[in-house]
């Protein structure tokens, strides 16, 4: 805006809030003073309380598949972000429906290729279209795009179809995949989180010097196999029991102080609730869980 | 509720409209820019006025003049209808963040018209080539109603409903009905990027102008779940500023979905 066009304004008593707005789409003959503020209901300009972010996901979960069939562990404080809810028959992106499930699985047997087929097309789209929402709603409400994911599942659901969401999530976000973390029902504490993460679709490789570990849980209910890659470092350990395992994890620990991570691969038959278990025994020592759809980890 | 607007109408309208876009031009040139008391008159066919005064604001972005957002229209009305569409139908957790604050920015009228004018300023570059046509129209008396119903039962539904936040509703509604009775909201469908304009026209004393736009709605209220092309470009698209954005890079990570020291694996 010139000089001459503030002075302008000024003389004809045009604010010069309206004025400096930007020049392309805002008119505006100097000759029509902008109105008035309006009177705004007393109550839109007192308003001042939420509540608080666990408290939403709870009525919602409460409202939508129950706070009895989460997976019941104590966990970590919930953060805010996109919640999601996967019940036996339905798929919800905060309190809508995105997807139906048939006894906790889709019936969709496209793989979508953004995830490297882990998950299936229609549920890729429907994250997509939530994350275009949200991208629209960062712009219209000046908020960021959320950056965490939060997932209420049913205890009975299957794994895969847990793993499946979290990568058609993480997979559609914009730029970068979110943070990742399952809610628990922490009797007593309200609604907790226990944070994962997801091993890259198309699997991981690592370049020499990387002096990466590698250890990885594969199981099924009740039988676990550790392993690293390199079997000359952490010998392999079958076990069916979850103290067995924990003792196992905790010799690895005292001889690798540095390593926190540990990668998960739930097999057939594993639902939540039996994940969550394992999630709970393996945290204490490897703190940061990679979940797996079984791709490959290639170390040198 | 929302009426489809016939596509020979529409077809009738788009040549009228570039009749009328005539008419706009050689009245802005006069006028030295698209200005607020311009009058549209015989050009145009009898179509509706709110669709009729909703295509010139489309001609006016499209075009690239100035002054196609009026400076001195109240558009409180549309911010309210807008917030309570967003209560109805946003994000919770774009809610408990920003909810105060827009609620702050709502009471301040220079700062709900900056926001107007941003928001069509963003999508002006790609709407010039976007082909938008307008397709359906709602009278914002009803879509009021029915987006303070929502917002109501949504949020009880999420324990949101509190005293406050109920007065705030009831305020927004009738707030919205006092500014933009009478008014519409006209959807566009555009070949290109944004694909769904949506404005809301006010009659001010028998003059009807523009007063809001947005670029989604949900489609309990009108609008439609964007196709997977659509989304795809969208999500790339210079307005929303994705396509150019830096990815933050975590120094020593093992990879953008591991985002932690390599040591540590």
């Amino acid at each position: 805006m010139t000089v001459a066009t503030r002075a302008l304004l000024r003389v004809l008593g045009v604010s010069l809030a309206v004025a400096s707005l930007p020049a392309l789409a805002l008119a505006g003959p100097p000759a029509a003073p902008a109105a008035p503020p309006a009177e705004r209901p007393a109550s839109v300009q007192s308003f001042e309380r939420l509540p608080g972010f666990a408290a939403v996901v709870m009525s919602h979960i409460a409202a939508s598949i129950g706070l009895d069939v989460l997976p019941a562990a104590a966990g970590f404080t919930l953060e805010a972000g996109v919640f999601v809810t996967l019940g036996l028959d339905r798929v919800q992106v905060f309190d809508r429906d995105v997807a139906t499930l048939h006894s906790g699985r889709s019936t969709d047997t496209h793989g979508a290729p953004e995830c490297a087929h882990l998950c299936p097309v229609s549920l890729f789209d429907a994250f997509q279209a939530e994350w275009l929402a949200l991208a629209i709603e960062s712009s219209e409400r000046v908020v960021e795009i959320p950056n965490n994911v939060v997932i209420a599942a049913h205890g009975q659901l299957p794994a895969e179809t847990l793993l499946a969401a979290a990568y058609a999530a993480a997979s559609a976000r914009p730029l970068r995949p979110p943070s990742l973390a399952l809610v628990l029902g922490s009797s007593g504490r309200g609604l907790q989180g226990q944070p994962f993460m997801l091993l890259p679709p198309q699997g991981l490789e690592l370049g020499q010097g990387s002096a990466a570990l590698g250890l990885q849980l594969q199981f099924t209910r009740g039988r676990y196999l550790l392993r690293a890659e390199d079997p000359g470092v952490v010998r392999a350990v079958r076990t069916e029991s979850l103290a067995a395992l924990r003792a196992a994890l905790r010799e690895i620990k005292k001889r690798h102080l540095g390593k926190q991570a540990i990668i998960v691969t739930p097999g057939e038959g594993v639902n939540v609730g039996d994940l969550v278990e394992v999630m709970v025994a393996v945290r204490a020592d490897f703190p940061r869980i990679v979940l797996s759809a079984g791709q490959d980890v290639i170390l040198p | 509720m929302v009426d489809r607007i016939d596509r020979d109408d529409r077809s009738d309208a788009r040549r009228g409209s570039a009749r009328g876009l005539a008419a706009v031009l050689v009245v802005g040139l006069a006028a030295g820019a698209c200005t607020r008391d311009r009058v549209i008159a015989s050009a145009l066919p009898n179509e509706e006025p709110t669709r009729r005064a909703a295509e010139s604001f489309v001609h006016c972005v499209e075009a690239g003049t100035s002054g196609c957002v009026a400076a001195g229209d109240n558009h409180g009305g549309w911010d309210a209808l807008h917030l309570l569409l967003w209560l109805a139908s946003g994000s919770p957790v774009g809610i408990l963040e920003a909810l105060p604050r827009q609620l702050g920015e709502h009471t301040n009228p220079m700062v709900v018209q900056e926001n107007f004018v941003r928001e069509v300023e963003r999508y002006a570059t790609v709407m010039r080539g976007a082909e938008c046509d307008s397709v359906a129209s709602q009278p914002a008396t009803q879509l009021i109603e029915r987006a303070a119903g929502a917002a109501r039962k949504r949020l009880e539904r999420l324990g949101m409903w509190r005293g406050e936040l109920a007065e705030v509703v009831e305020g927004l509604r009738i707030e919205a009905h006092e500014e933009l009775d009478g008014g519409a909201l006209i959807r566009f469908d555009c070949m290109r990027d944004p694909y769904r304009v949506y404005l809301a026209t006010h009659d001010k004393g028998g003059r009807i102008v523009v007063v809001g736009m947005t670029t989604t709605l949900a489609p309990e209220f009108g609008g439609d779940v964007p196709s997977r092309r659509d989304v795809d470009v969208r999500l790339s698209s210079r307005p929303l500023g994705l396509g150019t954005a830096q990815v933050p890079i975590i120094e020593g990570a093992v990879d953008p979905w591991l985002p932690f020291p390599l040591e540590e694996l």
